[in-house]
């Protein structure tokens, strides 16, 4: 039976195939062709490299310390702090998307207040059952995107004008820079998993197989929707508002069933709610640290972000323009730097459990020895006392 | 929490009571309320936007048990929200886009310069990029009132003449998507089919006897216009050039006088085309494979068929593809409208030369060159 956050490596990669796509799809070509045209794909490729570094650094984190149980609260309490902060301000932004999406594509009158009312207890619950849920229903999941892909790729019939990718840092490369920098907001996805543990598969593929499948897939996928989406849209790209929504609707069957994108948006949705609930847990998690009633961090962080959404944000434009403002090098700051000293202090914490073991083994052999002495002392002790006797 | 957990059931219910609930109170419309529109017309009324909708009534069994009945509503309004809003009012349906599979553009709406309507389809996320877009030659409304003859509604018809299995020499199909991402680009030059009426007889199908008249859609000529409004028209020989050098044939019949001096018919299978720039010497240059057939107009007796040209023929066919060609680049440079966007393309490959490009004098500078491989079938 494993703990709440101990998840097998496949778990964890399917989490990370999540983490690394879902709203990477949605909003996010539309807001980088306002910023780095069409260039905007180069943005995506420079940002997911930095993507894949923080990925090595959580997952060295992972694989040998249990970040939410560790006791060294002079390097842990600041970090839950800041994983607090950030991850509520990256759910406010995110989750402005989805109720947006639900708001406009499900329903006629965009009336987003009840469907933050609908959210918030399927949010809750998700993450009150705890990490392995959240593995479990991400493995879950990923066999149904596989079969959605699947069908999409035999399906799709698209004219793309590949050109459109041309001409390539016509200003220096002044607008990708402009893309990367502006948009941290979606990227830097790795944060919550730094609250899981990972343990091995028992079949020896998956062990092997799983993580560099899902990071190679996911982020190969987030590059080829960007180059799909300029070389289709061009620059029409920033009236486009769900990109995967949008390019779904391109495939053989379309003209004769109408709207085809059903599976695609099913999916989107479902992948959405796990990355939040992904998010939210990393939230409540860092919160339990200090107020140590999970239930209570739940109700406090949930509560929280559904007023953010309610009162402050309540509309997509504005969380752009707040992820696009100073706090998006708060945000940048955190996510990128803090894998990295936990890094650092994993190996301290390494060099420090060697040494504590080798002084731990080296008092063990001294006790062995005495008392292999003093078992010597005594044995001749009864021979001299048997020869007396004799 | 954990007590929600325990009595899980009882959190199940009250949920989805929740559920439904909240359903109720987005008052989101039951199928039965929607007006499901599946062509739109679109005109201007001095500045005034005219919105012609064809909306499916459903007979028992819903829209998909067939013979259904369609009803045009028209609203005019200043802005294309208010003017679904006033469709949604005079049908008592809550008006729905998402099915729609063609929009017809009146030519007043070019004449306007009301580009934005476009804008607000593709920003629209229920509206589907594939939708297909044509011009009426005069008034979008008139097209969608169109009595067509075989059984159906004239917004199903034009759509199934738009994508035909193969599409044909001079069928120049246009979707949003493919607009909008033109009108974005440089000066907006763009293009899309136009729709004309044809009376024709009507229907031999009983239950239509009270037909009086009957309609049929021309689709063999093209639109031309950019960011400044309507420019010009492609005839029906120079929309079939256009659809060779957009690459599009997967089918097709070009006629030409062979080498015996007979007509024939040289039937293009399929086409396919790779384009080059070469800047420093300003060269266009298109090479196409063509698999084709050839066939004789006249069957003479004392004559041999032949179903291959010969040397002479597939060079009167190279020229006659080229001058097709040549023709379209010539009316572009004619009317300043670039309509194989030649500009755009050297501007891709070569930015650092921009404002050289960009110009009306470097369109006129440029030469075809077209290799052309004939495979004969």
């Amino acid at each position: 039976m494993l703990n709440n956050n101990v998840v097998y490596k496949s778990q964890f990669a399917s989490m990370s195939f999540i983490t690394i796509t879902t709203f990477k799809m949605a909003m996010l070509p539309k807001y980088m062709a306002s910023v780095a045209g069409r260039d905007s794909w180069l943005s995506v490729i420079v940002l997911m490299a930095l993507e894949i570094m923080m990925y090595i650094a959580v997952y060295y984190v992972v694989r040998r310390i249990n970040f939410q149980e560790d006791k060294n609260k002079l390097i842990i309490a600041p970090i839950m702090i800041l994983i607090l902060l950030v991850s509520l301000v990256r759910v406010s932004v995110l989750y402005s998307e989805m109720i947006n999406y639900t708001a406009t594509t499900l329903f006629d009158h965009n009336r987003s207040n009840f469907i933050v009312l609908a959210f918030a207890p399927v949010l809750a619950y998700l993450v009150y059952k705890g990490g392995n849920v959240l593995g479990r229903l991400s493995e879950i999941l990923l066999y149904v995107l596989i079969v959605v892909l699947i069908l999409q790729a035999m399906l799709i019939r698209m004219d793309v004008d590949w050109t459109n990718l041309l001409p390539i840092m016509v200003d220096n490369g002044e607008d990708m820079f402009s893309g990367i920098y502006m948009h941290f907001m979606w990227f830097g996805d790795f944060i919550p998993l730094l609250f899981f543990s990972v343990v091995d598969n028992k079949t020896k593929a998956l062990n092997k197989l799983s993580i560099p499948l899902a990071l190679t897939i996911g982020g190969g996928l987030v590059v080829l929707l960007f180059l799909v989406f300029t070389a289709a849209y061009g620059d029409a790209g920033v009236m486009v508002n769900y990109a995967f929504n949008k390019l779904a609707v391109f495939n053989k069957v379309s003209a004769l069933i109408g709207a085809s994108n059903a599976l695609s948006v099913t999916t989107w949705l479902i992948m959405a709610i796990m990355q939040l609930s992904l998010i939210i847990y990393s939230a409540t998690s860092a919160l339990s640290y200090f107020i140590k009633s999970k239930s209570v961090a739940i109700l406090l962080v949930i509560t929280t972000v559904s007023l953010i959404e309610l009162f402050w944000i309540q509309k997509v434009d504005r969380a752009y323009v707040f992820a696009i403002g100073w706090i998006k090098w708060f945000v940048a700051s955190v996510q990128y730097i803090v894998p990295i000293i936990l890094v650092v202090y994993a190996k301290y914490r390494a060099k420090n459990t060697a040494n504590e073991d080798n002084k731990e083994l080296s008092k063990q052999s001294n006790n062995i020895n005495s008392s292999q002495e003093k078992s010597t002392e005594s044995v001749s002790d009864l021979t001299d006392k048997s020869e007396v006797n004799a | 929490m954990r007590f929600l957990i325990k009595y899980k059931w009882v959190a199940i219910i009250l949920a989805l009571i929740f559920v439904f609930i909240v359903d109720a109170m987005v008052f989101n419309v039951s199928i039965i309320n929607r007006g499901v529109a599946i062509g739109l017309g679109i005109d201007m009324d001095g500045d005034e936007i005219e919105l012609t909708a064809q909306i499916v009534l459903p007979k028992n069994g819903g829209v998909s048990s067939g013979g259904n009945n369609f009803i045009n509503y028209s609203a005019k309004a200043k802005d294309m929200e208010k003017t679904i809003d006033l469709i949604s009012a005079q049908s008592g349906l809550e008006l729905s886009i998402s099915h729609a599979t063609v929009i017809i553009i009146g030519k007043s709406v070019f004449e306007k310069k009301r580009f934005d309507l476009f804008d607000f389809f593709l920003s629209d996320d229920k509206v589907n990029d594939n939708i297909l877009l044509v011009m009426a030659e005069d008034n979008a409304k008139d097209i969608l009132k169109a009595k067509v003859p075989v059984g159906g509604v004239s917004s199903y018809q034009l759509s199934n003449q738009l994508r035909p299995e193969k599409a044909p020499i001079g069928l120049i199909t246009v979707t949003l998507k493919d607009f909008a991402m033109r009108l974005h680009t440089g000066n907006g030059d763009n293009y899309l089919p136009i729709v004309s009426l044809k009376p024709i007889d009507p229907s031999t199908d009983q239950s239509k006897d009270d037909q009086k008249e009957a309609h049929c859609f021309g689709l063999n000529k093209t639109a031309i216009v950019n960011k400044d409004g309507y420019k010009g028209t492609l005839d029906i020989q120079l929309t079939e050039g256009l659809s060779i050098a957009k690459m599009t044939l997967q089918d097709g019949v070009l006629q030409m006088t062979g080498s015996d001096n007979r007509d024939i018919s040289i039937h293009i299978v399929n086409s396919k085309a790779s384009i080059k720039y070469d800047y420093e010497k300003h060269v266009y240059k298109i090479k196409m494979t063509m698999i084709t057939s050839r066939s004789e107009g006249r069957h003479e007796s004392n004559s041999s068929y032949r179903y291959d040209m010969d040397s002479e023929e597939m060079e009167d066919f190279r020229v006659l593809v080229t001058e097709r060609v040549q023709a379209v680049i010539d009316y572009s440079i004619a009317i300043g409208v670039d309509v194989l966007s030649i500009k755009e393309g050297f501007y891709r490959v070569n930015p650092k030369h921009k404002d050289k490009i960009m110009t009306d004098e470097f369109l006129s500078s440029i030469k075809l060159d077209m290799d052309i491989k004939i495979l004969q079938r």
